[in-house]
């Protein structure tokens, strides 16, 4: 397994670890007191992790937020999870930031509100609804995220049999190796 | 109902609960839930509802929240926060089947310093694509004494709060025995020359040191921190939320 969490790369930089989820300093840091919060088991996107563990890592991130109000006496804090590399997914293994705010700080993360108009809004409701009624995404269970992660091995195999490469287990994970 | 004026005497004079009552029923995000303003709709269920953002940061950016006013995630009780959480997945999951892009960014702001906009918790979920100069998170240089003191700093606190498990035990104990020999050098240093000249007992300083909390910390900043620290945490958060009265 080449992910850097899993092999424990950053082992200096952990604050708390059980057997279900890793409290660490960011391992690259955007602000002093950028934390983020792994879990053990290895899953490389936010729709793969179980719901019982997703539970614990985000009741987790709730009570570092409070730490970091009483602690360091911030005046606000982020919570993110960049799912996919277009999002800046650094590390192939889900993580949730943490990322304690001042109002004197220099960090830029919101955006430029822009009204949409109505038509455009009107079709993306549209396709999500149709899209939902379609696939059975609604009724996502653990039992269905096994499905999922067997139908992305089976493409997987599929690909790998036109193109002989080392077998990937997570198509995600691939995509991370492909770009530079 | 005569709507009247509220004027900022007013406003000082109502308590805590008065105020958030008056956020509540001004509460956008609460409307749209109770369905008294209409909103685009994608998934609903007993305690949260997400909707399409009208002011969208990406196409099919979407809105998760929970019915129920809370103004900032940490005031929100856990089993609703599991249930947000799981129309998060839900959402994201939508997000990169229907709309065909390969990532989303879960985003949450809590306070006015972080970006929060709205006096209600809100979730955002937006697609993500190659180079759309989103949510760029910056590169922070931090040098090894910055870290350690970082670390020294948090992971007593969160070892406290995280932990009970057998790994940590030993880290429990260490800290204990760590923060008595903190509180001899404070009685044995200055501070107790000081407060002798107040005719203070060193049996009460004693026990007020006991009673304080248990960081790691340098001596000044353990005297800011020890002033009624329960009292500063429920402060430190309702004025953060109380920023948007």
């Amino acid at each position: 397994m080449e992910c850097v969490i899993c092999n424990k790369n950053f082992e200096n930089n952990i604050l708390f670890e059980d057997d279900k989820i890793i409290i660490m300093l960011a391992v690259e840091p955007s602000v002093n007191g950028h934390i983020q919060i792994f879990s053990r088991e290895h899953h490389t996107i936010l729709e793969q992790v179980p719901q019982d563990i997703l539970n614990l890592m985000v009741n987790a991130a709730n009570k570092i937020s409070i730490i970091l109000f009483e602690l360091l006496k911030v005046h606000g804090t982020n919570i993110i999870v960049n799912n996919g590399v277009p999002a800046g997914q650094k590390i192939p293994h889900v993580s949730i930031d943490i990322l304690p705010r001042r109002t004197e700080d220099n960090l830029k993360l919101d955006w430029t509100l822009k009204q949409a108009p109505p038509e455009a809004l009107d079709s993306i409701h549209r396709i999500i609804e149709e899209g939902m009624s379609k696939s059975d995404i609604i009724a996502v269970t653990d039992d269905k995220k096994e499905e999922f992660k067997k139908e992305i091995k089976e493409e997987k195999v599929e690909e790998s049999n036109d193109q002989p490469r080392e077998k990937k287990t997570n198509y995600y994970q691939q995509l991370f190796e492909r770009t530079p | 109902m005569v709507e009247k004026e509220i004027s900022e005497e007013d406003l000082k004079n109502m308590s805590a609960e008065e105020i958030a009552e008056l956020q509540k029923q001004n509460c956008i995000f609460c409307k749209i839930a109770s369905k008294e303003i209409p909103a685009k709709i994608v998934h609903e269920d007993s305690d949260c509802i997400c909707i399409l953002d009208i002011n969208p940061a990406s196409e099919g950016h979407i809105l998760v929240f929970p019915k129920k006013h809370y103004m900032i995630m940490p005031h929100v009780p856990e089993d609703i926060l599991a249930k947000m959480f799981k129309n998060v997945e839900l959402m994201s999951h939508t997000l990169l089947k229907t709309l065909q892009c390969r990532g989303t960014t879960v985003f949450v702001a809590n306070g006015v310093a972080a970006g929060q906009r709205a006096p209600h918790v809100l979730i955002h979920v937006f697609p993500r694509r190659e180079n759309d100069g989103l949510v760029q998170l910056p590169k922070y240089e931090m040098n090894d004494e910055q870290i350690s003191k970082l670390k020294s700093l948090l992971k007593p606190y969160i070892t406290q709060v995280f932990g009970g498990k057998k790994s940590t035990i030993k880290e429990a104990e260490f800290i204990e025995k760590k923060n008595e020999k903190i509180e001899e050098d404070i009685v044995n240093e200055e501070v107790v020359k000081e407060l002798k000249n107040d005719n203070v007992e060193e049996k009460d300083l004693k026990k007020n040191l006991k009673k304080k909390s248990t960081d790691n910390k340098n001596n000044e900043d353990k005297k800011e921190i020890s002033k009624d620290k329960n009292k500063e945490k429920k402060l430190d958060l309702d004025d953060i939320s109380r920023l948007f009265g």
